[in-house]
């Protein structure tokens, strides 16, 4: 380095460069002589960069199915016939299960997504928006509907059909955003599931919902660990 | 494989390595410098010098910018880049096909 470098920004890259030029002779290297070697390899960081971007879909289905499934069952065996409902109780261990799941699918998608700027990131940050302003207004609506007297049995089938409906039809748009028939599909059975809930009478709502709709999850994440373990076996063959 | 068809900014390895990975982003996004270096495992300068390689062919563009007070870089396949990456899978396909 010589003397006239005028600054600590310049010796860094200085520095950087040399640093460089050293490591250039090994990987300056050209590939593999084999196209086929060379193609597995473009494959494999395709493959690596695609799992350190993208959001995991069996982790994120998993933790779904579990909150349904547990949460819905705990409403489900809390169900009060005087009442015409779930105890409190009830409603307090399925809203902290389902705080989680959103807990863990916000760290995880926000981890995944960081580093990387531009068209995808905006959209995904207006599909998450998204999410928060529907159920938002759900709970206005569930609100609105408790003071115009809305009886618990209208209610329960209100707030659990509509929550059903937004998370359907989010992730059928999410399936239309990122091309996922996956995810698609998965949004099209929570629709026939919310749907059908709503048509059996209390208890069996929850039943409905933590069998077929957190199954649905728990299957759907099956599914995906299925075929992306199939897909990088033959990657690697 | 020396072949002169295969565009020698791309066939080396690690230049190879990072196009190969920026392609994978969708058109239109870009990858922080510190994202890309912990995806390849390079060092910081050695990755430097291959972005600036491929910033004269402009098959990268390089963004520095300012993110509150610390300066970021974010690095995205030009359409030039991408092309070229394209071109070179399919002449390996070609390759392949005609070793067969």
């Amino acid at each position: 380095m010589s003397v006239d470098e005028p600054d600590a920004t310049n010796a860094h890259r200085a520095t950087e460069d040399a640093d460089a030029h050293e490591s250039d002779r090994v990987l300056e290297d050209a590939p593999p002589s084999d196209p086929a070697a060379v193609l597995a390899m473009i494959a494999a960081q395709r493959e690596s960069t695609r799992k350190s971007v993208e959001p995991n879909g069996p982790l994120i289905f998993g933790a779904w199915g579990v909150a349904w499934v547990i949460g819905y069952l705990v409403l489900h065996s809390t169900y009060d016939e005087t009442l015409g409902r779930s105890t409190a109780w009830g409603f307090v261990v399925f809203g902290l299960l389902l705080i989680g799941a959103l807990a863990f699918t916000a760290v995880h998608i926000a981890r995944r997504v960081s580093g990387v700027r531009g068209v995808s990131a905006s959209a995904g940050a207006m599909y998450g928006w998204s999410w928060v302003v529907s159920f938002a207004m759900a709970c206005m609506l569930f609100a609105g509907l408790s003071r115009a007297g809305a009886s618990p049995e209208v209610m329960a089938i209100a707030s659990n059909s509509v929550s059903a409906l937004i998370v359907a039809v989010m992730y059928m748009a999410g399936g239309a955003l990122w091309h996922e028939w996956r995810m698609f599909g998965l949004g099209a059975w929570v629709a026939v599931v919310g749907g059908t809930a709503a048509l059996v009478p209390a208890p069996g709502t929850y039943l409905v919902m933590a069998l077929a709709g957190g199954g649905g999850f728990l299957v759907a994440a099956l599914g995906d660990l299925i075929l992306s373990g199939r897909r990088a076996r033959r990657s690697r063959s | 494989m020396t072949d002169p068809e295969l565009d020698p900014v791309i066939h080396a390895q690690a230049r190879l390595r990072v196009v190969a990975t920026l392609a994978t982003l969708d058109e239109g996004d870009r990858m922080a410098f510190p994202k890309l270096q912990k995806l390849l495992e390079m060092t910081a300068g050695n990755l430097s010098t291959h972005l600036r390689k491929l910033e004269e062919a402009d098959y990268v563009a390089i963004d520095k910018r300012f993110e509150g007070r610390s300066p970021a870089t974010y690095l995205e396949l030009t359409k030039k880049g991408r092309r070229a990456f394209e071109t070179y899978t399919e002449t390996l396909e070609a390759l392949l096909r005609g070793a067969q």
